[in-house]
């Protein structure tokens, strides 16, 4: 994801690339030092400058394009990581407001690291870090490649899709009053002790007429 | 015109730097050639890729000639070999200390040791300090100056 046309550029153009990325990447160290009250450092591990250059990558894809200085690239996918980040947390309430009671350990689980994440996510100079411990399965896996904030947002997405199917069967829960009633190998254990959802359930069609019921 | 690498203007920008110290060094009767200033400089890249770890700007350098330029234990016979010892010292501690002390901190962590436990040897500094280290790293402020005379 984020991929940029580098292949595009030409050789004069990385090497103006190269020279603006050492400047731009001086900044961030001065930030990130600041950021985490770190003092004046003038040097960093050679780690911490590969993850803060990681970072300007994914946010300057974030533009989709690499016309222009970088600097106002970074500035310009920082402004739109916020309006992910502001979208993110707005999923993450929606979810959490609509789980269905008697939810997994591991849902929980999943949604409080989701929490954590959301609330530590520093997309100023660790932006591509996506969430980690997320062991509560999706109904699709999530595609290869996807990082930082956008992991997050398709991992909720995924969870409040799931909420939705699930809050579209209320009238299913008195079939299933106990686990001996439910069929061996059907995986509803989400529906055992009812709903916190807000949606309305789904309208009963009218029975029409001129059908046979068998028997 | 040939542009510079950025390697290049990095090592200029470097040398820029130590130059500007010319004055302060000449105050306190010490003497950096531009063939020490080439070789500490170089040195310093050596340093950095040796510990690795990644410097922006003219580097530490300059902060060094300032905090030990006044020490007793340095005359113009061995200043840039100090200063070569201690710029490895210093991104050596750096890593140990994993990040915790600005460069300003441990300059002055290193200064006080030098110029007192380690009577102005290198060695001694790297040598003593280093448990030093991890105990000022551990304690408060308060209990930092308290040890400081336990360390000069």
């Amino acid at each position: 994801m984020n991929q940029l046309p580098m292949e595009a550029l030409t050789a004069r153009d990385r090497e103006r690339m190269a020279a603006q990325l050492y400047t731009l990447l001086g900044a961030q160290v001065k930030s990130y030092h600041k950021h985490y009250h770190m003092g004046d450092n003038s040097s960093i591990p050679v780690e911490t400058a590969r993850e803060l250059t990681e970072s300007i990558w994914y946010t300057v894809g974030m533009t989709g394009t690499l016309r222009g200085e970088l600097a106002d690239l970074l500035s310009r996918g920082q402004e739109l990581l916020d309006g992910k980040m502001e979208d993110a947390q707005a999923l993450y309430r929606l979810v959490c407001a609509t789980v269905p009671e008697g939810q997994s350990q591991c849902h929980w689980e999943t949604l409080r690291a989701l929490g954590r994440y959301l609330d530590t996510y520093d997309h100023l100079h660790f932006a591509h870090r996506g969430p980690e411990w997320l062991d509560y399965p999706l109904l699709a896996p999530m595609p290869d490649g996807l990082r930082g904030i956008d992991s997050a947002l398709f991992y909720l997405n995924s969870l409040w899709m799931e909420n939705q199917i699930l809050a579209g069967f209320p009238g299913w829960l008195p079939f299933f009053p106990g686990n001996r009633s439910v069929p061996s190998g059907t995986r509803c254990g989400n529906l055992r002790k009812g709903w916190r959802s807000p949606l309305p359930p789904p309208p009963i069609p009218p029975p029409q007429s001129g059908n046979c019921s068998p028997g | 015109m040939k542009e510079l690498s950025l390697m290049e203007m990095q090592l200029s920008a470097a040398k820029e730097e130590l130059r500007c110290c010319e004055d302060l060094n000449r105050f306190y009767g010490l003497t950096l050639t531009e063939a020490d200033i080439t070789e500490l400089v170089q040195l310093r890249g050596q340093a950095l890729k040796n510990t690795g770890r990644v410097e922006f700007g003219g580097g530490i350098l300059p902060k060094l000639v300032r905090a030990f330029c006044k020490s007793p234990y340095v005359d113009s016979g061995n200043y840039a070999a100090v200063l070569g010892d201690l710029q490895d010292a210093f991104y050596y501690f750096k890593n140990e200390s994993q990040d915790r002390f600005s460069d300003d901190d441990l300059i002055e962590f290193m200064e006080m040791v030098f110029n007192g436990r380690a009577e102005g040897s290198t060695e001694l500094l790297c040598a003593i300090s280093l448990e030093e280290l991890c105990r000022w790293a551990r304690s408060g402020p308060a209990d930092r100056y308290a040890g400081e005379e336990d360390l000069s």
